[in-house]
């Protein structure tokens, strides 16, 4: 087998490493990092809007949520990097900036779309852990004195979390491995560097086989560190 | 004058009405005990009694003010009216001095270390000023029901509402509460009691009610109520409870 015999890891390892391990882990931590925060908060306010009595509001968030789960995460990146900059221009057009040209970055639009993807299947995690807390909580709060919304604020959506901290870990975990959806919009993330230095060095398959690697020890060492702060978490309680 | 004044009370669900006319006054220092048979609206009553049930009708009055009129502040009337439940519903993130000075802390503006002090005190009153530092759910059920009674002494009310206190302890661990309430009694706390402890209601009770089907049967001295009811639903549910 040629392909066999023409096999060199050494090579891939000292040039495509260093560039997986600099710039495109950074991206991918960054973007993981910001758009889990992002979506965390973007999910709770979601949660808020349905568990609020405003029906309109309900209903839109109910038919954005279904929207959003209805369509791949890579066609909503794709739509937000492409076709989203063009809608702006459209609407600079008829506001009368004929000449204004609007771009997203491919990192801020794979944080924005991460984001709005994540958090809104974290709403539901959000609001199915307030729905699900006892009823108790909050008539012992409001027996002493609490307002209804300082009852939901202060005891029963500390507990919603708190108890949401697993589930969460899980979607931390799957939310860094589809970083990689943002080579598909150009992010110099890790699968991207990868290609780009297949495309020069034609060593597909020691780089691709690096790149794997460099992902199951992210999420290996991510899964590690998840598994131990939620037993912390559980020890204070 | 009356602390808690209830007239015409009434509480509807749909179709199923559950207090149909209720008339009940508990005066400053008095313990009254609602007995009656499950389903009979007595923790409707109570619930109604600090509003976490909006009663269908009738008149709640406290302190000379209508409670159910539009402007009454009723967070406030909350803190003044602790309840305390079956199930405890203590806050589990909480230790148990958390619990206890939470409320103060933030309701009554008090500051850290007064709250502290007293919920240390009133914690050393239930018997578990030992236990501060621990997470409620380290606690027997009846060390978690002294708890809550603790949290709720904790914003100094006027009266303290008990849904069934004992009802979801094991029996070795209800005499400790019982004797809690007992203390409270002595001391003139203003208590409305739902139990099936027909012992502490003959001995801790100034005024026994008899509850079933969303009306007061009977009210009456313990004495009265025990050794002499009137009304025979009143004798055929004492003598189920008390033979068991
Ligand atoms: N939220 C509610 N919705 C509908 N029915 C209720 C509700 N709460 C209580 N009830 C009904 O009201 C009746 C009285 O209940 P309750 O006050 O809990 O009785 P008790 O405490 O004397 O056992 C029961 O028939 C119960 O099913
Ligand atoms: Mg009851």
């Amino acid at each position: 087998m040629r392909v066999l015999q023409n096999l060199n890891f050494e090579k891939a390892l000292s040039e495509l490493l260093p560039k997986l391990l600099g710039n495109a882990l950074e991206i991918v931590l960054f973007v993981s990092i910001s758009s889990f925060i992002l979506a965390i908060l973007f999910g709770f306010l979601l949660a808020l809007g349905r568990l609020s009595r405003f029906k309109l509001l309900n209903g839109i968030i109910i038919v954005f949520q279904e929207i959003i789960r209805g369509t791949p995460l890579l066609v909503q990146l794709v739509y937000i990097y492409y076709v989203f900059p063009l809608f702006v221009q459209i609407i600079a057009y008829f506001l009368g900036f004929p000449n204004y040209t609007a771009s997203l970055s491919s990192v801020a639009a794979g944080i924005i779309g991460i984001t709005i993807n994540y958090g809104t299947y974290i709403s539901e995690v959000i609001r199915s852990a307030i729905l699900g807390i006892d009823k108790g909580q909050t008539e012992a709060a409001l027996a002493l004195g609490f307002s209804p919304r300082q009852a939901m604020f202060r005891i029963v959506i500390p507990q919603a979390f708190f108890n949401s901290i697993p589930v969460l870990g899980n979607y931390l975990l799957t939310l860094v491995k589809d970083t990689s959806l943002m080579a598909y919009i150009t992010a110099p993330e890790l699968l991207q560097t990868t290609q780009a230095y297949i495309s020069q060095s034609f060593t597909t398959i020691e780089s691709y086989t690096i790149v794997a690697v460099v992902y199951l020890v992210i999420c290996l060492c991510l899964s590690f560190i998840l598994k131990a702060a939620e037993r912390r978490l559980c020890r204070r309680r | 004058m009356a602390l808690i004044e209830i007239k015409n009370l009434k509480k509807d669900y749909g179709d199923l009405h559950v207090l149909k006319d209720i008339n009940v006054s508990v005066e400053e220092g008095e313990v009254l005990v609602l007995i009656g048979p499950s389903g009979s609206g007595k923790s409707t009553f109570l619930r109604c009694i600090n509003l976490l049930e909006q009663p269908s009708g009738g008149e709640i009055i406290y302190d000379e003010k209508n409670i159910l009129s539009r402007k009454f502040d009723i967070q406030h009337y909350r803190e003044q009216v602790g309840m305390c439940f079956q199930r405890f519903n203590l806050f589990p993130f909480m230790t148990v001095l958390g619990n206890v000075m939470y409320a103060p802390v933030h309701l009554l503006k008090m500051p850290k270390e007064q709250a502290r002090i007293e919920a240390l005190e009133l914690l050393e009153k239930v018997g578990l000023r030992d236990k501060a530092n621990v997470y409620p759910d380290t606690l027997s059920g009846g060390q978690q029901q002294r708890v809550a009674i603790a949290r709720s002494l904790a914003m100094h009310p006027k009266a303290i509402l008990f849904d069934e206190p004992t009802s979801a302890l094991d029996p070795e661990l209800v005499g400790e509460v019982l004797e809690v309430m007992r203390q409270l009694a002595q001391e003139g706390m203003t208590m409305i009691v739902v139990t099936h402890e027909m012992g502490f209601a003959r001995d801790v009770a100034n005024k026994v009610i008899f509850m079933d089907g969303g009306y007061v049967l009977e009210e009456g001295t313990p004495e009265e109520i025990f050794s002499h009811p009137k009304h025979d639903r009143t004798k055929e549910f004492l003598s189920r409870v008390l033979s068991k």
